[in-house]
């Protein structure tokens, strides 16, 4: 039923009431997501790229792979507050979660600055799920403060050769592309002479390599780069001024890193958890020590969606003061993410110790459990979370933000 | 006051002792039974038991010096379920026996956990039925560190209004064996009218101070858990630089590693006071060995998670360390019920 319903770009989302919004994404997710993957994807693991492209590729024949695109791109015209319903409704239904490198970071900016052969070549295979990108930011001594990046792009001729090494890429062990920050040049401020260079996957040089974390998956790589010869072509706008690209892109989705959908998923199996585990008879869920433990978390939560919602209205109305969002909703999302992730092996009590080897059940349950069949996925979720409150800006370079941004007026 | 602070010149040989091999071992990486031998030649099975049973004629201090000294290392031997859980129950209440513990030739291992206990020892579900001229033992027991290398298990069963303890041979037992997340040996036992011999009939009390025994020292050794997470974090930071400084130059990380300091300092400190709790063996014994537990569980997970946040991005590999030792700080929060479940069960003790 749904390769017919082409009718996205004539589907005026602005005249449909949220209700309703929430209603047709729903109908959608029941006539097109498989159960077993949706079982798979509520475990919150690291994303399975045979899911990805399958659902992106559903998304994509209804108009709803790239939510926050440009319309002329194929973007389906949503509001702010529609694009957080769909997050929601699709995470709290299992679906597969797109590749957010080439959803949220590097469609945009080709969308942007992309030359027209870049936007012809690329944008429909982000659009259709066929290319999967990785995001090359971060090198060994360039975390934290990312402006201090190495990797070298030397023009030559009509190509550029890039040298060096690039840390934390995840995916990039089945992703197609990355786009990268280069360094062009060594004058000036640092941050000036940075470009913005995208880099097939499979030009010789390239060597990948796996970093395994702590919940024993793997999702994150180091990317070396060995006199990678890349088409000059490659190169998003102007050379050296990729530092303000990227900038401008993080604040294209200043609202999304608020992780609401995470902790309402959160949320949810901690409940469901809760009420499996009985302790000396009597269900945890009824536990009032353990309720009011759950019920500060749950509050926490309403106070940070309902800020989220603020911010969401003040943006929509072209409100947007000089209050660091991005940063608030960053640091409080992610550190949420990490109790909620804590309350839920508790809820587990013994049952949630045993490790879970990924390929043990990431494709389908084991047929002996050591444990509870509930508590797949729960410690390692609750290890690889940890590198919520790292990546993307730490939350000390977020709370220098806000600091900062206070303290100068 | 009066509790016992500064350790004997005994006590610092051991300690010493402890920490060489514990560093020598990181090196080595020599398996489980060279290990447990080893152990056995230098005394450690033997510190806590008296001379008349064999024993150094010590008691859980040293215990406890010692595994904190194997916590730095992440030692995963069950050092602290044999020569001090099942030590402390073999004393009670089979004291003859306990000299094989001390010479490595017997591991038995407590098994007395069940789901849903929720850190109580009192509740226990598995029972024992009489069949001829010995006991048919049903129910599941969870948890059981070091589970692979016992060779015996100590299993805690109602019978009648008791709770009773009996052994079984651990090739006679149905062991479901896992790794837990932190990647130590575990196992569940698994009781389906399984014939087990009769130690005592009425046990909880030794169990009881078994378990409080083990709250205490594992939480020795989660100190020294934590004491190398802090180390390693603190290295980071005289180590490391961003924006043209060393990281340790920036005041907000500063702060994280004085709160972190604190935390650990806490820790040490509730640990003393959990050992003086157990030597003195007054009322309020059980209460400081959950308030110990406690304390330490939550500075653990402080002091683990902020390591790794303070490394960043190296701080959730698996090549490097200082994740691990969050992974076992996490595993000791969550075992017997939870620290969440400790706090419970030092409220119904406290005074009110």
């Amino acid at each position: 039923m749904t390769g017919s319903r082409q009718e996205n770009t004539v589907t005026d989302y602005s005249q449909m009431s949220d209700e309703q919004f929430r209603q047709d994404v729903r109908d959608f997710i029941a006539a097109n997501l498989p159960p077993e993957m949706a079982a798979r994807w509520k475990k919150m693991y690291h994303p399975y790229k045979p899911d990805v492209v399958f659902w992106t590729g559903k998304l994509n024949e209804r108009g709803w792979s790239v939510p926050g695109w440009p319309v002329e791109y194929g973007g389906p015209g949503w509001t702010i507050s529609q694009r957080h319903i769909f997050e929601e409704e699709v995470f709290l239904a299992g679906c597969p979660a797109i590749s957010p490198q080439g959803l949220t970071l590097v469609g945009p900016v080709i969308c942007h600055y992309g030359t027209q052969a870049q936007k012809d070549f690329h944008l429909p295979k982000i659009r259709s799920g066929e290319v999967l990108w990785a995001q090359g930011f971060s090198e060994p001594n360039a975390g934290s403060d990312l402006a201090a990046l190495q990797c070298r792009a030397v023009r030559d001729g009509d190509e550029y050769v890039v040298n060096g090494q690039k840390i934390w890429t995840s995916e990039a062990h089945y992703s197609e592309w990355v786009f990268m920050l280069v360094r062009t040049s060594t004058e000036g401020k640092k941050q000036a002479g940075i470009s913005f260079l995208l880099i097939d996957l499979a030009t010789p040089g390239i060597t990948i390599r796996p970093i395994i974390s702590i919940d024993g998956g793997h999702e994150l790589n180091e990317v070396f780069f060995d006199n990678v010869r890349v088409p000059a072509e490659n190169l998003v706008g102007e050379e050296n001024m990729g530092w303000t690209y990227a900038k401008e892109l993080l604040a294209e989705e200043r609202t999304f890193s608020a992780e609401v959908k995470r902790h309402k998923g959160q949320l949810k199996r901690i409940k469901d958890i809760a009420r499996e585990t009985r302790i000396r008879g009597r269900p945890l869920i009824e536990d009032p020590h353990f309720q009011r433990r759950l019920a500060q978390l749950e509050i926490e939560v309403l106070a940070h969606e309902a800020t989220l919602w603020r911010v969401v209205a003040e943006e929509e109305a072209g409100l947007l003061g000089d209050v660091p969002t991005p940063s608030i909703l960053k640091v409080r999302g992610t550190e949420l993410v990490q109790r909620l992730g804590a309350l839920m092996i508790e809820a587990l009590e013994e049952a949630g110790l045993p490790y879970y080897a990924e390929a043990d059940y990431f494709l389908s349950a084991p047929g002996d459990p050591p444990g509870r069949p509930d508590a797949y996925g729960v410690s390692s979720d609750f290890m690889f979370r940890r590198s919520l409150t790292i990546y993307g800006g730490s939350n000390e370079v977020q709370r220098n933000i806000i600091a900062g941004t206070l303290l100068r007026r | 006051m009066g509790m016992k602070v500064l350790p004997t010149e005994e006590q610092v040989m051991f300690r010493d002792a402890a920490r060489r091999w514990t560093e020598q071992e990181a090196k080595s990486g020599a398996d489980k039974a060279e290990q447990w031998a080893q152990f056995a030649e230098l005394g450690w099975l033997m510190v806590a038991l008296p001379e008349d049973a064999g024993g150094l004629g010590g008691d859980v201090y040293d215990n406890a010096i010692i595994a904190e000294e194997l916590g730095k290392g992440l030692v995963r031997a069950p050092y602290v379920g044999v020569a001090v859980t099942a030590t402390q129950v073999m004393l009670a209440l089979a004291p003859e026996r306990a000299e094989a513990l001390a010479s490595g030739e017997a591991i038995p291992l407590l098994a007395h956990v069940e789901a849903g206990q929720g850190g109580d020892p009192s509740w226990v579900e598995t029972r024992a039925e009489p069949a001829g001229e010995g006991w048919l033992l049903t129910g599941t027991k969870t948890a059981i560190l070091g589970a692979p290398m016992a060779t015996s298990f100590l299993v805690s069963a109602k019978l009648g209004d008791k709770i009773a303890l009996f052994e079984l041979a651990a090739d006679a037992a149905k062991v479901r064996e896992y790794l837990l997340f932190d990647m130590r040996p575990a196992g569940d036992l698994v009781l389906d009218a399984t014939p087990a011999t009769l130690i005592a009939e009425d046990a909880l009390a030794a169990i009881e101070f078994a378990i409080d025994c083990e709250h205490v020292v594992e939480s020795a050794e989660a100190v020294g858990v934590m004491q190398t997470a802090f180390d390693l974090t603190r290295d980071y930071l005289n180590t490391r630089q961003q924006y043209g400084q060393l990281i340790g130059q920036f005041q907000a990380l500063q702060h994280r590693l004085a709160d972190m300091f604190i935390e650990l300092e806490q820790s040490r400190s509730v640990v003393l006071r959990g050992l003086d709790a157990l030597v003195r063996n007054g009322p309020d014994r059980s209460a400081m060995a959950a308030a110990c537990r406690v304390k330490v569980a939550q500075a653990g997970h402080f002091v683990g998670a902020q390591g790794i946040q303070l490394h960043g991005g190296i701080g959730v590999t698996e090549e490097y360390p200082v994740g691990h030792h969050f992974r076992q700080l996490i595993a000791f929060e969550m075992r017997h019920g939870g620290a969440a479940a400790q706090v419970e069960r030092y409220a119904s003790m406290m005074e009110l």
